[in-house]
């Protein structure tokens, strides 16, 4: 399975992963860019995750009306086409993980960085690790 | 020009007036580069002698640098500087730096830094978001400990806020009240939680979601990429530790970012999520553990072995916390100083409990008293253990064994810090470096102690380094063998000094992590320098710092910068407290008392030889450009760092040249 998964309890809460992604998507510290967000839990340190699961048959996919969102096959990455995307937001309404994210009046999602995301290095502390890694 | 990194805007509140201001921060760029520098430009310009701590005018300066918040590692820190309550003989302009997330958010919201001036009529919280800025009522927050004033301003405007608070000790203008945000970010030392107590300010909440701009994206993200892979563990720690295999499965230990950008395992930040409380019977709790705050438990066998034990240990240090009190002056100074006078026989209760600290309860009475003004005893602690010590008319003998000046207790100081591990020759070097400062200035210089200590292997027998390839790494550095040649006495002993002394204000400045910069000894190396790429461990934040922000110095002239703080902060001193030689000198007498541990390669422990040491004072205000006798920038080495203009405010304070 392409992608990657989060262990919520070794996240350090360091945001090593968010801050490299806002620069990696924006060109800028643009956390709102940022494809993978951590909700910092500081006075229980339980902090939760939000990222694509690159699912094997997303709903982004399936319910977008212009079948925008297609298999890279070199990545394994469900990417959006923009030249076919409408911004119509279905596709970030179908995400039951929230990983569908709006910006600069477009969606947008985790490309898994042509195949070796940033995030995953990024993490000191093997919170983030290939989805098939996890057992 | 608009540079990388910044926010752009300096936020200036009067709490008198109700008058908020923003100015840009070019105005201070790029000489004054950020944290600590541009804190020593606005109080040179903005604090007249004179002011003391809890004066109205005394501004108190919350800095960013442009790496916070950063992709750089370990880069969330935020810098407090202005008038320290806790500063001894005299309040004077001082420095202090918490880590956690808050300094990051209040990039996003627009601002580089804060400076609050004035005090409010009434309790008060500054709202932060977004370019804008709000004075709030905090009346129903007053009184409560931080982390229920975090919550109750969390839950007001959301999880996702970011919060500074005071605790009571701060309201109570407790000299050794912290500020602190989550569980265990403080800025501790200084007594800055009382200054913002007595401008009536409880807390400063911000959140923010405008970004923040980078001059050359892709080398600044390869940059941060090779130091993040180099750094590894915390100064002197050649390996990484593990967690406590029974203390995961009991308690719930976990890692845990002490600050936004964490890159390492080093060896002190530990969160705990399943503590079972001792005072408060039936509750579980919950936080972090950082540095010092590991012992509160105690530890058998040490100097610090009261028995507490780990759950009431940690119970102690997060009430502590919500206090709003100091841990190092607790654990380090003031609870072994209690101690001494027990044992001497001089007294036996305080405010009428018994000194016994094996007993949560004691601590307790002894911390809540304290943070309250609360009873005779507990109410001169809350002057700092110091000042308690002449307001009580005791154990001023016992005082000379834990606290080398300005009113700090010892650190890395071979001395009166026992838990830190450092013997003659090293803390001749650390004397110098309290010698020359107006605190504990080890908070941003672990980098020469800890880092020879830590990385021999006397303290690490299995990853250590030999003494030849720590000489021989560290000549690198400072030019010479000598400096961290264990048998070399009192040779070379200034440059290292000198050469911290500017990369503490870089850290202040930048902000990044002291524990893990600069980086010097690596494992990661054939020839253990620390190395990335075609980068030198020590100019890893050079390369951070023009990447980010365009700002294209050299490594000379970031240090050129960096030392050119250390001017005019000395400057300042000289204008507004008169300090001088005289004042530096007065770190020699507890210096001079016997060594807590023994050089393995000497016959037996010594204390400092005042003599030798005044040769190294020599060489090191040589090294400044400051005149021997008085300690002072000459008016020459004022013009050197383009600080003439400044020079004429010295008057005959300075001379000439050397």
């Amino acid at each position: 399975m392409a992608g990657f998964t989060v262990i919520s309890d070794l996240c350090t809460g360091c945001m090593n992963c968010v801050v490299v992604c806002s620069l990696i998507q924006s060109g800028n510290h643009d956390r709102s860019a940022s494809v993978i967000r951590v909700n910092l839990e500081l006075f229980s340190g339980k902090h939760t995750h939000v990222f694509c699961r690159q699912c094997e048959n997303p709903e982004c996919r399936s319910t977008c009306p212009e079948g925008a969102i297609n298999k890279d096959m070199q990545s394994g990455a469900w990417t959006i086409n923009y030249d076919l995307c409408t911004k119509c937001g279905i596709c970030a309404d179908a995400c039951p993980y929230g990983a569908m994210f709006w910006y600069a009046s477009a969606p947008l999602k985790c490309d898994l960085c042509g195949g070796t995301p940033a995030c995953c290095e990024a993490c000191c502390f093997d919170a983030i690790i290939p989805a098939e890694d996890k057992t | 020009m608009t540079y990388g990194g910044y926010a752009g805007k300096l936020l200036r509140v009067n709490l008198s007036t109700g008058v908020i201001e923003q100015q840009d921060t070019q105005d201070y760029l790029p000489d004054w580069y950020g944290g600590r520098a541009m804190a020593a430009r606005i109080a040179w310009d903005e604090i007249p002698p004179g002011t003391g701590a809890f004066d109205p005018g005394s501004p108190l300066m919350i800095l960013t640098g442009p790496l916070t918040g950063t992709a750089a590692p370990c880069s969330g820190r935020t810098t407090v500087c202005g008038i320290s309550s806790a500063g001894y003989p005299q309040e004077w302009y001082s420095r202090s730096s918490f880590g956690g997330h808050w300094g990051p958010e209040l990039k996003h919201a627009g601002f580089d830094g804060i400076v609050i001036t004035g005090r409010a009529s009434n309790p008060v919280f500054l709202k932060i978001e977004n370019r804008s800025c709000t004075i709030e009522d905090a009346g129903k927050l007053w009184g409560m400990g931080i982390y229920s004033a975090q919550n109750m301003i969390m839950e007001r405007c959301g999880r996702d806020w970011r919060v500074f608070a005071i605790g009571p000790a701060g309201e109570n203008r407790v000299r050794i009240a912290i500020a602190a945000t989550e569980t265990e970010s403080a800025s501790g030392q200084g007594g800055y939680g009382a200054v913002m107590g007595s401008k009536n300010l409880k807390a400063i909440a911000v959140h923010g979601t405008l970004p923040l701009p980078v001059a050359e994206p892709d080398k600044f993200l390869e940059v941060c990429r090779l130091v993040r892979n180099e750094a590894h563990a915390s100064h002197g720690w050649p390996h990484e530790p593990e967690l406590d295999s029974n203390k995961v499965k009991k308690y719930g230990q976990r890692y845990q970012a002490c600050t936004q950008g964490c890159a390492v395992r080093c060896y002190d930040a530990r969160f705990y999520t399943t503590v079972p409380a001792v005072l408060q019977k039936g509750k579980k709790l919950s936080g972090q553990v950082d540095c010092i705050a590991g012992l509160f438990p105690g530890i058998e066998g040490s100097f610090y072995d009261w028995k507490l034990g780990f759950e009431a240990g940690f119970e102690i240090g997060q009430i502590a916390n919500d206090e709003g009190l100091n841990h190092w002056e607790i654990l380090v100074g003031l609870v072994p100083w209690l101690r001494y006078l027990r044992n001497d026989g001089v007294i036996n209760k305080i405010d009428g409990m018994k000194i016994d600290l094996d007993s949560p309860g004691f601590w307790s009475f002894l911390l809540r008293g304290i943070s309250r003004r609360e009873g005779e005893f507990r109410s001169a602690l809350s002057e700092g253990t110091v000042r308690a010590s002449e307001i009580l008319g005791i154990g001023g003998e016992r005082l000379k064994q834990l606290f080398p000046a300005w009113g700090y207790a010892g650190h890395w100081d071979g001395h009166g810090d026992r838990i830190n591990y450092v013997f003659f020759p090293y803390w001749i070097v650390s004397a110098l470096q309290w010698a020359v400062d107006t605190r504990d200035p080890i908070s941003s210089a672990h980098g020469y102690g800890q880092n020879i200590m830590g990385w021999s292997r006397i303290c690490s027998p299995e990853h250590g380094l030999s003494w030849d390839r720590i000489k021989e790494v560290s000549s690198r550095v400072y030019g010479t063998e000598t400096c961290a040649d264990p048998e070399s006495g009192y040779e070379g002993k200034a440059y290292p000094a000198y050469w911290h002394g500017q990369r503490s204000v870089m850290k202040d400045s930048l902000t990044v992590g002291d524990q893990v910069f600069p980086r010097i000894y690596s494992r990661k190396t054939e020839d253990n320098f620390a190395r990335a790429g075609d980068m030198d461990g020590p100019s890893f934040e050079r390369h951070m710092f023009t990447s980010l922000t365009g700002i294209q110095w050299t490594d000379s002239e970031l240090n050129h910068a960096s030392e050119r703080v250390i001017q005019l902060e000395r400057a300042l001193l000289v204008r507004n407290f008169n300090r001088s030689r005289i004042d530096d000198e007065a770190v020699i007498p507890y210096f001079e008392r016997t060594e807590q541990q023994t050089n393995p390669r000497a016959d037996s422990a010594v204390g400092m030889d005042g003599d030798k040491f005044r040769k190294v004072m020599d060489e090191y205000y040589d090294l400044r450009g400051w005149d021997r006798k008085m300690g002072r920038p000459t008016l020459e080495t004022m013009k050197k760092f383009d600080l003439a203009e400044e020079a004429k405010q010295l008057g005959d304070k300075i001379v000439e040249k050397v």
